[in-house]
C-alpha cells in the first residue's frame, strides 16, 4: 500500500466513523498553507473528510490533542509513534482505551521541507502501530536498533567536545517552550519551569537556565518517551535536542529492556520496580 | 516619504564604509546562520550577509531584548542606569522597518514612556533593505507595506546587481552617506521597477476594512475552530516583530537583586492567571483570540495602527500552521457577512 | 520616579494588622511610609509593591489620601510575592511604584446616596473611598451612606477595627453578612446578591460601588440592575494580573481596555460594552 492508498483507506474509515456517529471528531492531518507540510486537522462532519491527507509530511504529534478532548469520543489518525504515545498516555491513566479510536497508520518515516527523512524516523524501530482499531497499510518489518547520526557523533566526542556541542545548542534556545508544548508527555498541570513557589528555574535565556529546563524536561520523560522527535521538529531555532531523548530512552532500553508505548498493561520503566532490576542506575 | 537624495554604493566598497561607521557606531547587521540569517553585532563587516529572506528572530530585540536588566538593588538602593551606544541597524527588511514605529506607540506614548526602549530606539539609525523575493508566508502588501518600503527609516538600500542604490531618507542617513556618489536616473528606475515587480507578485490577500467591530469579532464563531491546532507554545509571539508583552523576573545574587524584564507570551496559560487560580483566559481558545484581536482590533482602537507588519515569521515558524493570514481573512469574510445581513 | 516608571521608591513598613482570624490568617494590612513623600493618589488607584528578589505585584491603595503621611495595603496571601510580604516585620522595607490607574468618580457621586457592597478582601479598595467620603472635610458632600460587607465567615471579615469608627459617622449604616450560619452570629446570612434585594435599598439618587471576587461582582451587579440601578450608577473595581501598571506588558486587557490604565474602576455601563473576559 502506498501513501495514496493508505490515505484513501484512512478517509474511508474516518467517513464511516463519523457518518455512523461512532465518534464526535476525527483528529488527522490536512495540507498546511506553507512549507509544503501537513497540519493537524479537526474534522467533525463527513463533508470535510476529503481535506484529510496522509503523506510523508504528517509530522505533528497528534496524541497531544487527545489530552484536550478528554471525555469526548474521538478518532485519531495515528502514525506508529502517535499510537505508541496514545498507549503511553493510557498506561498513565489519562483516558480510557474505549474513548479513542486509533486509526493506526503504518509509517515508513516523515521527511522535512527538503525531503530528508527525519533523524528520529531514520532510526525508528516500530513502524507499525502496536495498538489500533484500524490498521492501515502493509505491516513493515520491525527494525533493529540503530545509532542515530547525531548520537554516533556524540559518542565519538571527548567530554569537552560534548559539552561544547551541547552548550552550542542550549545557547540558541529562546525558551518559547514549543518542545514542551508539542510533547505529549508534557501534560503536567503546572510545569516545573512555571512554578514560583519555589522557583526552580528562571525565565531568562541564560545558558544555565536553558540547560536546566531542557535536562529537567528530558529526565522527566525518561522511560516514557517514544522518541517521536516532535520536540526537535517544532523548534523554531533548530536546536538539536532529540538526541537527549534518545539517550535516556536508550538507557531505559539497556537497563530495563523497556520500550515505551508498546503495551497497555506494562508500567513505564521508572514507575515500576522489580527486585531483579539492574542496579546500574542507582550506583552510577 | 520624500527621499532627500539617491546614492550609489558599490558592493565591493561596503566593508569600507561600514568600517568607517564602526568608529562612531555599533553596527548590527544580518550574518549567515545555518540556512538562514540572524542579526548580530558586527566586528568584521565582511560577515554582513544581505540577502533575500528574513531572519528567524526579529531585530526588535535590539530595542526590546528578550531579557532586559531594568535595575539593580544594592544595599537597599535602586540603581537604574539607562544608556545606549549610538547604533546602526543595517539590512532591515521593510516589514521590520515598519514594526519599529508600531512598537513605538506602546513604549513611547502619552501615558508612560519606557526609558529603556526609548534610549535604544532614539540612538539607532535604521537602514532598510528591499526584498527582491517574498518569503513564504509574508503578506506585507496586504497591510499596505511595500517590500521596498523606504519610509520610517534613515536610509533604504536596494540590491541592483553590483551595487546598492540608496534612498537617503533623513538627515542622519544623509550624514552616513556622505561621500557616496549620486545614483543615475537609470539605476533609480531599475530599483523602482524591481519594487513594482515584487509588489505585483504579492497581491493583497484581504481588506482590513472588512474586519468586524470589536464585539462581533470577539463573539465570532470561527474562534471555536481556529484555536484547535494551537499547542500553546510561544513561537509566534517570540518570532513576531510587533509582540511586546513581558513579565518581570527578580534574580538574587549575594548582596544584589536584579530585576529583569523578559518576553512573555499571551499563548501561555500563566500569562493571565491570578495568584488565586482564577484565569480570565482559561483555555487556548481565549488565548488565540487575544493574540489576533490584540493585533487587528485592540491595537488599532488604542493606537490607530494594526500591530502586524506581515513579515510572515509566525506563519513560517508555527509548528502546527496556525496561519494569521487565514484567520484574519476569515474575520474579514465574517465581518462582510455580518455587515450584509444587517443591511 | 516619573523618569523611570519601572523603578520603585522605598517604603518602610511601620504597622502590620492581622485582618482575618482564619486558620491561615491570610489577610494582613500594612501601613507604609514612603521615602519620597510626594505620593499623590486618589481612591481607587493602585500601586505595584516590590519584594526585591521575589517579585512585584499590584495592590489597591486601601488607605485614603485624607490619611496623610502614609499609605496602606491590605494583602491576601496567595502567591510568592504576597507570601514574602506576609513575612515582613515592622521596620522592613519594600519597593513601591505608582500610583497607577484611574479612580472612583468622586465628583459624580456628590449629593448622592452611596451604597458600598464588598465581598471579602473586596472591601480593601472600597475602604479608600469610604474613608475619603466619610472624612470630616468631605462628609457633607455626600448623602446617606450604606456599607454592606460580606465575608465567608466571621473569621474572614476584614477591617473589623474600622467598624466602630464607621458606625459613629452620621447618616451611615454598616451591615454585615456571612455565607453560612455561625453560633453567636445574629447578623445576616447568605450571599450578598441574594440578600441585597430585601435590604430596603432604593436605587433613587444612589450610586452603588462594589468589589469582590469576579463571580461576586457579576452576581451583585445583576442583583443591583434588577433592583433598578442604572448601569452607570453601578461602579466596580477590577483586579487583574497587572505586571507593569503602564499599559505595556499586555496582559490585563479586557477587550481593548487595559485595566491598569483605563481601569481598574469601571462602571457597569462600560463593562457591559466590554467582552466578558475578567
Amino acid at each position: 500500500m502506498n501513501w495514496e492508498q493508505q490515505q484513501q483507506k484512512m478517509r474511508d474509515i474516518a467517513s464511516e466513523l463519523l457518518t455512523n456517529g461512532k465518534v464526535d471528531m476525527i483528529i488527522g492531518y490536512e495540507q498546511a498553507s506553507v512549507n509544503g507540510k501537513a497540519a493537524p486537522a479537526f474534522i467533525t462532519s463527513p463533508e470535510e473528510i476529503q481535506t484529510l491527507v496522509w503523506n510523508d509530511k504528517c509530522e505533528n504529534m497528534l496524541a497531544k490533542y487527545a489530552l484536550r478532548y478528554k471525555g469526548k469520543q474521538i478518532a485519531i489518525v495515528a502514525k506508529a509513534c502517535d499510537a505508541r504515545a496514545i498507549v503511553g498516555l493510557m498506561v498513565e491513566h489519562q483516558f480510557p482505551r474505549e474513548q479513542i479510536v486509533i486509526i493506526g497508520m503504518v509509517c515508513p518515516g516523515m521527511t522535512d521541507e527538503r525531503g530528508r527523512i527525519y533523524e528520529s524516523c531514520q532510526v525508528c524501530r516500530h513502524h507499525n502501530p502496536p495498538v489500533y482499531d484500524h490498521f492501515v497499510g502493509d505491516a513493515m518489518e520491525e527494525g533493529e536498533y540503530k545509532l542515530s547520526p547525531t548520537m554516533a557523533k556524540i559518542d565519538a566526542m571527548t567530554p569537552d567536545e560534548r559539552w561544547a556541542y551541547f552548550t552550542s545548542q542550549m545557547k540558541k534556545c529562546i525558551r518559547c517552550y514549543s518542545c514542551r508544548q508539542a510533547c505529549y508527555l508534557c501534560y503536567c498541570n503546572k510545569c516545573f519551569v512555571d512554578r514560583n513557589q519555589p522557583r526552580w528555574v528562571a525565565r531568562t535565556t541564560d545558558l544555565s537556565d536553558n540547560i536546566y529546563y531542557h535536562l529537567g524536561r528530558i529526565m522527566h520523560t525518561a522511560g516514557r518517551c517514544v522518541q517521536c522527535g516532535a520536540c526537535e521538529r517544532v523548534c523554531p531555532m533548530d536546536l538539536k535536542i532529540w538526541y537527549l531523548a534518545q539517550k535516556v530512552s536508550d538507557d531505559c532500553k539497556e537497563l530495563y529492556d523497556y520500550d515505551a508505548g508498546l503495551m497497555l498493561d506494562e508500567k513505564p520503566a521508572l514507575a515500576d520496580y522489580r527486585l531483579e532490576d539492574s542496579q546500574k542506575a542507582f550506583v552510577d | 516619504m520624500s527621499v532627500i537624495s539617491y546614492k550609489m554604493l558599490q558592493k565591493a566598497n561596503m566593508a569600507d564604509i561600514v568600517n568607517r561607521w564602526m568608529k562612531d557606531y555599533d553596527v548590527i547587521a544580518p550574518v549567515k546562520y545555518g540556512m538562514a540569517m540572524e542579526f548580530r553585532h558586527i566586528d568584521d563587516p565582511k560577515r554582513i550577509y544581505l540577502s533575500d529572506g528574513n531572519s528567524i528572530k526579529t531585530p526588535k530585540e535590539f530595542f526590546f531584548p528578550q531579557n532586559d536588566e531594568l535595575f539593580e538593588v544594592r544595599d537597599g538602593e535602586v540603581q537604574a542606569p539607562i544608556s545606549a551606544k549610538p547604533t546602526i541597524l543595517l539590512g532591515v527588511k521593510s516589514c521590520d522597518v515598519t514594526s519599529f514605529p508600531v512598537m513605538d506607540k506602546v513604549f513611547i506614548n502619552e501615558h508612560y514612556v519606557d526609558p529603556y526602549y526609548k534610549v535604544r530606539r532614539y540612538n539607532t539609525i535604521v537602514i532598510g533593505y528591499a526584498c527582491n523575493k517574498p518569503d513564504d508566508g509574508g503578506f506585507c502588501t496586504t497591510l499596505g507595506i511595500s517590500p521596498a518600503h523606504n519610509e520610517q527609516c534613515d536610509m533604504f538600500w536596494h540590491d541592483i546587481g553590483d551595487a546598492y542604490l540608496i534612498d537617503v531618507v533623513t538627515q542622519n542617513g544623509s550624514d552616513l552617506a556622505d561621500g557616496l556618489p549620486d545614483a543615475s536616473q537609470e539605476d533609480i528606475e531599475a530599483a523602482y521597477n524591481a519594487r513594482e515587480a515584487i509588489e505585483a507578485m504579492m497581491p493583497p490577500e484581504f481588506d482590513l476594512a472588512d474586519l468586524p467591530d470589536e464585539k462581533t469579532f470577539f463573539e465570532a464563531p470561527f474562534w471555536n475552530e481556529v484555536y484547535q491546532r494551537c499547542i500553546g507554545c510561544g513561537t509566534c509571539t517570540y518570532a513576531c516583530s510587533t509582540c511586546h508583552c513581558f513579565e518581570f523576573y527578580d534574580e538574587r545574587t549575594k548582596g544584589s537583586v536584579k530585576r529583569y524584564r523578559n518576553w512573555d507570551s499571551c499563548m501561555y496559560a500563566l500569562f493571565t492567571e491570578h495568584a488565586s487560580g482564577h484565569n480570565p483566559r482559561p483555555t487556548q481558545k481565549e488565548r488565540v483570540r487575544q493574540r489576533f484581536m490584540h493585533k487587528f482590533c485592540y491595537y488599532p482602537i488604542n493606537f490607530g495602527v494594526v500591530s502586524c507588519v506581515g513579515c510572515g515569521r509566525c506563519v513560517r515558524q508555527c509548528p502546527t500552521n496556525v496561519d494569521i493570514r487565514r484567520i484574519i481573512k476569515q474575520a474579514c469574510d465574517y465581518g462582510r457577512e455580518v455587515a450584509t445581513s444587517v443591511e | 520616579m516619573l523618569n523611570n516608571p519601572f523603578a520603585p521608591i522605598k517604603g518602610t513598613v511601620v504597622d502590620i494588622k492581622q485582618e482575618t482570624k482564619t486558620d491561615n490568617n491570610d489577610i494582613k494590612t500594612f501601613k507604609v511610609i514612603l521615602e519620597d513623600g510626594d505620593f499623590d493618589y486618589r481612591p481607587g488607584q493602585f500601586a505595584e509593591v516590590s519584594m526585591f528578589g521575589v517579585g512585584e505585584a499590584p495592590f489597591c491603595l486601601t488607605s485614603s489620601p485624607t490619611q496623610r503621611g502614609y499609605v496602606e495595603f491590605s494583602i491576601k496571601r496567595a502567591g510568592s510575592v504576597t507570601q514574602a510580604i506576609h513575612s515582613l516585620k515592622e521596620g522592613d522595607t519594600i519597593g513601591v511604584r505608582g500610583p497607577f490607574g484611574n479612580y472612583f468618580p468622586i465628583e459624580a457621586m456628590e449629593g448622592k446616596k452611596l451604597l458600598f457592597v464588598a465581598g471579602g478582601i473586596g472591601l480593601a479598595p472600597l475602604r479608600s473611598l469610604i474613608n475619603y467620603v466619610t472624612d470630616e472635610e468631605h462628609r457633607s458632600r455626600f448623602s446617606h451612606i450604606t456599607i454592606f460587607s460580606a465575608a465567608r465567615s466571621t473569621a474572614d471579615m476584614t477591617f473589623t477595627w474600622e467598624y466602630d469608627r464607621w458606625k459613629q459617622i452620621n447618616d451611615l449604616d454598616v451591615k454585615f453578612a456571612i455565607d453560612r450560619p455561625e453560633t453567636g452570629w445574629d447578623g445576616m446570612v447568605g450571599f450578598p446578591h441574594v440578600l441585597l434585594p430585601d435590604m430596603g435599598i432604593s436605587p433613587d439618587n444612589t450610586i452603588a460601588v462594589t468589589c469582590g471576587p469576579p463571580i461576586m461582582i457579576k452576581s451583585v451587579s445583576k442583583a443591583l440592575t434588577d433592583m433598578g440601578f442604572a448601569p452607570d450608577s453601578i461602579i466596580t473595581t477590577l483586579e487583574m494580573r497587572m505586571t507593569c501598571g503602564l499599559g505595556k506588558c499586555g496582559r490585563c486587557n479586557i477587550g481593548h481596555r487595559y485595566v491598569c490604565i483605563d481601569g481598574p474602576v469601571f462602571t457597569m455601563a462600560q463593562l457591559n460594552e466590554m467582552p466578558d473576559e475578567y
